[in-house]
C-alpha cells in the first residue's frame, strides 16, 4: 500500500517514537505532573521544558501554550471559549466557508444559539482575501478565524495580512495551524489571538495538540472543561505527559527540517502532477502551485465516477473529495465552494506527502492512478 | 478503497467487467438511462449479432447491474431469469435506483 495521506495523519517520527518507548518501558516514568512528590515534580519539569521548547518554535511565551487532546479540542476551546467570555462584547464571528469542520461546526453551534456569522466565500484559489476579512469585521465581532493551510487543497491564507486586518479592527484572529506547523513558517504575529496545533499531523501520536493563547494583550476565553484546574484553569484534565513530550520532539524535528523537507516534497508533488497531467488530459488542479503548501496536491478527474475511482485505487491510500463511499456520498464542501459540481468534487483525490514519502511512492502512485483513470474513462458513453 | 467495501457479487463484476463496449466497436445505441441524484448514467448498445454491451458514468453498483443485464440478455435469459440475477446482487436500499435503471434499460432496449 502506498501511503499518500499525510494530511490525514502521519507515521510516527523517530524522535517521537523514542519518547514513547521510554514511557512504555516497564520501568518508564509515569507520575502525574500535578503531583507534589519528587516523581511528579520531575514530570512537571519535563512538561515545562517541553512547553518552553514548543513556545519557542512559534515565538510565544511558555505560559501562552495550553496542551490539549488535539487541534479539534484547541479549535473548540478557542471558538466556544471565546464566545462564552466575550458574549457581552458582541455576538458576531467572521469565518471562511472553507475552514476545517473542527472550526465550522463550533461556529455553526454558536449560530444556532443566535450568534451572527459572516461566512466568507473563497476566491478561485480557495482562500479568502484579507480585504474580505477587513470588510466583514465590525464592532460586534469578537473573533475571526482563518486556517493557515487548507487541509483539502493545501492553499495558504495570507495570515500576516489577515492578522493585520484583524489588528486594525482590534478583533483577535484564531488561526488553525494544524496543517502548517513544520510545513510553513508559523509565528504568533500581532493580531493573532490564538492558534491551534495537532500532534499527529507532524509525526507525533494522535491524542495531543496545543492551543496558543495570547497573553499580551490578553485574549479572554472561558474554559470548556472543569476539574483539576490544569493549564491555568482553562483546560482541566491530567496532562498526557508522554504524548506532550513526543509531540514536542516531533514538532522540533519538523520545524528544524522544514525548509529542506518542503523543497523535497515540492519536487515530489510537481513530479506527480506533471506525470498525471501528461498522461491524463483534462485534469483540474485544485489550488495553485505557488500559494499552497508543498505537502498537498488535490486533483479533480473529469470523466470518471468518483466512487468507482476510489474503489479501483486499491493499492493507494489517499483521501477523496467525498466523505462516504458506501451510501450516497457527500461531496467536499471545500471543493464545492470552489465552484465544483457534486460529481466533480466526488471525482477528486487529495494526495498528501510527508517525511516518509519517497520518489518511488510517487512513481508507483502515478502508475496506478493513470491505469485506473484510463480504464474508467474508457467506460464513458460515446 | 478496496474490495472489502463491496459484496463479492458487486466487486467481481466491477473489477473484471466482460461487456464494456470496446473503443472501435460497430454498434447501434439501444437505450440510455440516467439518475441526476447520483450523476450516473448508462447506455446499452447492440452489435450486428445482437450482443449487448454497455458504457456508463457509473458507480461499482451500477457497473455490476449493467454487467448482469448484458450477461442475462447475451445468454438468452428471459425477464424472470434477469430478475433472479439482479436480486442475487443484493443491492442495499440506497442503491435500488440501479435496479430501476436496469428495468428501464431492459424494457427500452427490447423495444428498440
Amino acid at each position: 500500500m502506498i501511503y499518500l495521506d499525510h494530511a490525514a495523519t502521519t507515521p510516527l517520527r523517530e524522535e517521537a517514537r523514542r519518547v514513547l518507548a521510554e514511557f512504555i518501558a516497564p520501568d518508564g516514568p509515569f507520575a502525574n505532573p500535578s503531583s507534589q512528590h519528587a516523581p511528579g515534580r520531575e514530570m512537571a519539569m519535563r512538561v515545562a521544558c517541553a512547553r518552553e521548547e514548543f513556545a519557542g518554535l512559534i515565538g510565544a511565551e511558555p505560559a501562552e501554550i495550553l496542551w490539549t487532546s488535539g487541534a479539534t479540542e484547541a479549535n473548540n476551546l478557542a471558538i466556544l471559549g471565546r464566545a462564552r467570555f466575550a458574549r457581552d462584547l458582541g455576538r458576531k464571528l467572521v469565518v471562511p466557508r472553507t475552514e476545517h469542520k473542527a472550526v465550522i461546526d463550533p461556529v455553526r453551534h454558536l449560530a444556532g444559539q443566535g450568534w451572527k456569522v459572516a461566512w466568507l466565500n473563497p476566491a478561485a484559489a480557495g482562500v479568502c482575501a484579507p480585504a474580505d476579512f477587513a470588510d466583514a469585521l465590525d464592532s460586534e465581532t469578537v473573533l475571526a478565524c482563518a486556517m493557515q493551510v487548507n487541509n483539502e487543497t493545501g492553499q495558504r491564507h495570507d495570515i500576516a495580512a489577515v492578522a493585520e486586518a484583524c489588528a486594525e479592527k482590534d478583533v483577535p484572529l484564531h488561526v488553525d495551524a494544524a496543517q502548517a506547523l513544520g510545513k510553513l513558517p508559523v509565528h504568533v504575529l500581532a493580531g493573532i489571538g490564538s492558534m491551534s496545533f495537532s500532534g499527529h499531523k507532524l509525526g507525533a501520536p494522535p491524542g495531543v495538540g496545543a492551543l496558543y493563547l495570547r497573553s499580551r494583550p490578553r485574549v479572554g476565553i472561558e474554559p470548556l472543561l472543569f476539574g483539576g484546574g490544569q493549564e491555568r484553569g482553562l483546560r482541566s484534565g491530567t496532562l498526557a505527559s508522554a504524548q506532550i513530550l513526543a509531540f514536542t520532539a516531533a514538532a522540533v524535528a519538523a520545524v528544524e527540517s522544514r525548509e529542506a523537507e518542503q523543497q523535497r516534497l515540492s519536487k515530489l508533488r510537481e513530479a506527480l502532477w506533471q506525470r498525471l497531467q501528461e498522461a491524463l488530459p483534462g485534469l483540474i488542479r485544485n489550488g495553485t502551485r505557488n500559494e499552497s503548501s508543498a505537502h498537498v496536491l488535490n486533483i479533480s478527474f473529469p470523466g470518471v465516477h468518483g466512487e468507482s475511482l476510489r474503489a479501483a485505487l486499491s493499492g493507494l491510500a489517499v483521501s477523496s473529495g467525498s466523505a462516504c463511499s458506501s451510501a450516497q456520498a457527500e461531496s467536499s464542501y471545500v471543493l464545492r465552494s470552489l465552484g465544483h459540481s457534486d460529481d466533480l468534487a466526488n471525482a477528486s483525490l487529495r494526495f498528501s506527502f510527508g517525511h516518509t514519502t519517497v520518489e518511488k511512492d510517487i512513481q508507483n502512485a502515478a502508475d496506478e492512478v493513470i491505469t485506473v483513470v484510463k480504464r474508467l474513462r474508457s467506460w464513458e458513453p460515446r | 478503497m478496496s474490495a472489502d467495501l463491496y459484496p463479492p457479487a458487486i466487486w467481481e463484476r466491477f473489477s473484471q467487467p466482460c461487456w464494456v463496449l470496446a473503443e472501435n466497436a460497430d454498434v447501434r445505441e439501444l437505450a440510455r438511462a440516467s439518475t441526476p441524484a447520483s450523476a450516473e448514467m448508462a447506455v446499452l448498445y447492440a452489435d450486428a449479432q445482437n450482443q449487448w454491451f454497455w458504457r456508463g458514468h457509473a458507480s461499482p453498483w451500477l457497473v455490476a447491474v449493467l454487467e448482469a443485464l448484458c450477461t442475462a440478455h447475451n445468454r438468452g435469459d428471459d425477464e424472470s431469469a434477469l430478475c433472479v440475477t439482479l436480486n442475487s446482487l443484493e443491492l442495499p436500499p440506497v442503491k435500488r435506483y440501479c435496479r430501476a435503471m436496469a428495468d428501464e434499460l431492459w424494457q427500452a432496449a427490447l423495444q428498440a
